[in-house]
């Protein structure tokens, strides 16, 4: 994706009519990529609009605004106190993680990288945690448990016409096709508190499973539905098929897809489960109504389900490796960190009433995270014994 | 792009920091205004956060990378959050629900900087146009006139409205030039 920045200079060239061949390639892949940037593109052309815009900006007094700037600027000592107080005070602290800013708009991999190299080096806190990896163990359709960490990469296992092989943190399960089995077993992938895994079911679906999560599913589909069960969260990437849809139970949320890709978040102790579209459509239900999902909608399930437009990368950051806060509170973040880095937060029930805004890698230890998250200048975060204990400034 | 900003060791680093800190200012303020107020839609409030914006920026200023892409983004970011902010804060205070608007979504927000930025860079343009350019380009677009009457109009030769009129054209493309002069012309009646 193109900075906005980028973007802006090129529309302006556009209607100043001043575009190169090469600047006028970009900005029509710019408009191919996405419907809503042709509207953005014909509405900023709208007579009405730029008149109504440009009188804004004529009606700014600018001198004024400088004033006030320097005059806060030269006299850091009260006006800098004021300036905190005022912000994280009024605003309900909405920080920057600093290093991570480019981010909020740049928002794809290659710039993440820098980001993250970009990092202040915070000093480690005592007592630090490591962040969680690929833990997961399998219940087989015999009884058995494997724990897949101890578990050489390659076939492990073959029942009833299926071959269950592993590779880097990814278990993938394959029809042999010489065997013709009608036996139907059923497996059930656990991640612990801290573990993460990927599954290619038989089909070509693909699963990712968070932590504190699990997936029971039999190893080979067949009759009219393919159906598995999901505690915890879910990243799906189901392959089409419109004979077989494919139903997804977890708790009282029922996902029912053809082909498509979403993410599930269904917790216990979260209050409501989440469902994300990404691409094609969904069915949700809770048992009593259902709603149909577009791309790009989140469908926030408890006893009645409310429909919204989603933040994509919020929803499945964890699975591209990161955990994302868009002004979420830190309640909702330390119950992340918990299941993540296995601790526990003391005094659960009075975290402060924070948010906060910020992007960071999950492979960093739990201290980066919380010096960071410290980097706010409110508060301060203690571990001792895989606890945490938030301490306002 | 280049660095605006290096680490001062001196008194004179330190005025020149002061400049490029005015430059960055005059090139961002309003545009910063005008995405805030699209969000909280109250010019006031849209005002001091873009103003707070700049000083936090002053006083975090070595820790955001030196580019100038690096430093609009923490801007345009900071006001983001501190205008999503205030309009939850007044929603609580109003005892409306805690939905927001779809602006929380990342795409509305690119959109709306997209507009920020060319509406400021249109503004600009127009603020940049030399005064005898921007009366005569008016009169010619606006009110359609030909070249032989702004001259008499104006007490200039022929060979000089030409002129001036290629230089509104070099810095103003026709593509949007009519539509633009009416626009300021409006600005400038009321």
């Amino acid at each position: 994706m193109k900075a906005p920045f980028e973007i802006a200079d090129l529309i302006f060239k556009y209607l100043n009519a001043s575009l190169s061949e090469e600047e006028n390639r970009v900005l029509q892949d710019w408009l191919n990529e996405d419907i809503a940037n042709q509207i953005l593109l014909n509405e900023l052309q709208s007579k009405d609009k730029m008149e109504e815009s440009l009188q804004f900006f004529e009606s700014i007094d600018q001198n004024a605004a400088w004033e006030n700037i320097n005059q806060q600027i030269d006299n850091p000592v009260v006006h800098h106190s004021f300036w905190l107080f005022k912000n994280f005070f009024k605003y309900a602290a909405a920080i920057l993680i600093t290093g991570f800013v480019g981010y909020a708009f740049l928002h794809k991999k290659d710039s993440t990288a820098t980001m993250i190299a970009k990092n202040p080096k915070p000093e480690i806190l005592k007592n630090d945690v490591l962040p969680g990896g690929n833990n997961a163990t399998l219940t087989l359709g015999d009884g058995s448990v494997i724990t897949l960490e101890d578990v050489e990469n390659g076939t492990f296992k073959k029942e009833n016409g299926v071959k269950i092989s592993k590779k880097e943190g990814q278990l993938v399960y394959e029809i042999l096709p010489s065997e013709n089995s009608t036996i139907i077993t059923y497996n059930t992938i656990n991640t612990p508190t801290g573990g993460q895994y990927e599954i290619l079911l038989p089909d070509g679906s693909k699963v990712w499973l968070n932590s504190k999560s699990s997936l029971h599913f039999p190893t080979s589909f067949s009759g009219k539905v393919r159906q598995v069960e999901l505690t915890g969260e879910g990243y799906f990437e189901i392959s089409k098929n419109k004979e077989m849809p494919f139903i997804v139970e977890a708790g009282k949320t029922h996902i029912e897809v053809l082909g498509t890709h979403f993410n599930i978040m269904a917790y216990d102790n979260e209050s409501v489960s989440k469902t994300t579209l990404l691409e094609g459509s969904v069915k949700v239900g809770n048992g009593e109504t259902k709603k149909i999902l577009n791309p790009g909608q989140q469908a926030l399930i408890g006893s009645q389900i409310r429909v919204r437009t989603a933040d994509l990368d919020e929803a499945i950051a964890w699975k591209e490796g990161y955990f994302q806060f868009d002004n979420e509170d830190l309640t909702t973040i330390m119950r992340q960190l918990q299941r993540w880095y296995d601790v526990e937060v003391v005094n659960e029930k009075q975290i402060p009433d924070k948010h906060f805004t910020a992007m960071i890698s999950r492979n960093n230890t739990l201290s980066k995270v919380l010096k960071m998250l410290e980097m706010s200048g409110e508060l301060k975060f203690e571990i001792e014994d895989k606890r945490i204990t938030i301490r306002e400034k | 792009m280049e660095s605006l900003y290096t680490q001062p060791d001196s008194a004179q680093d330190k005025s020149e920091e002061r400049i490029a800190f005015e430059m960055l200012f005059n090139r961002n303020y309003s545009n910063l205004v005008y995405f805030s107020f699209n969000i909280v839609k109250d010019k006031r409030e849209a005002e001091d956060i873009a103003q707070d914006a700049f000083i936090t920026f002053w006083n975090r200023k070595e820790e955001v990378a030196a580019n100038v892409d690096a430093i609009k983004s923490f801007l345009y970011t900071t006001v983001k959050n501190a205008s999503l902010n205030l309009l939850r804060h007044k929603k609580v205070v109003e005892k409306f629900s805690l939905h927001l608007p779809e602006l929380v979504e990342d795409k509305t927000i690119i959109n709306s900087i997209i507009e920020s930025e060319v509406y400021s860079k249109i503004h600009q343009a127009l603020k940049d146009l030399p005064p005898a350019c921007q009366q005569i380009a008016r009169m010619s677009y606006l009110d359609d006139k030909k070249n032989h009457e702004i001259a008499e109009e104006l007490g200039i030769s022929v060979n000089t409205v030409k002129t001036q009129k290629q230089r509104a054209m070099q810095l103003l493309r026709p593509k949007f030039i009519a539509e633009i002069f009416s626009i300021l012309l409006l600005i400038f009646l009321n």
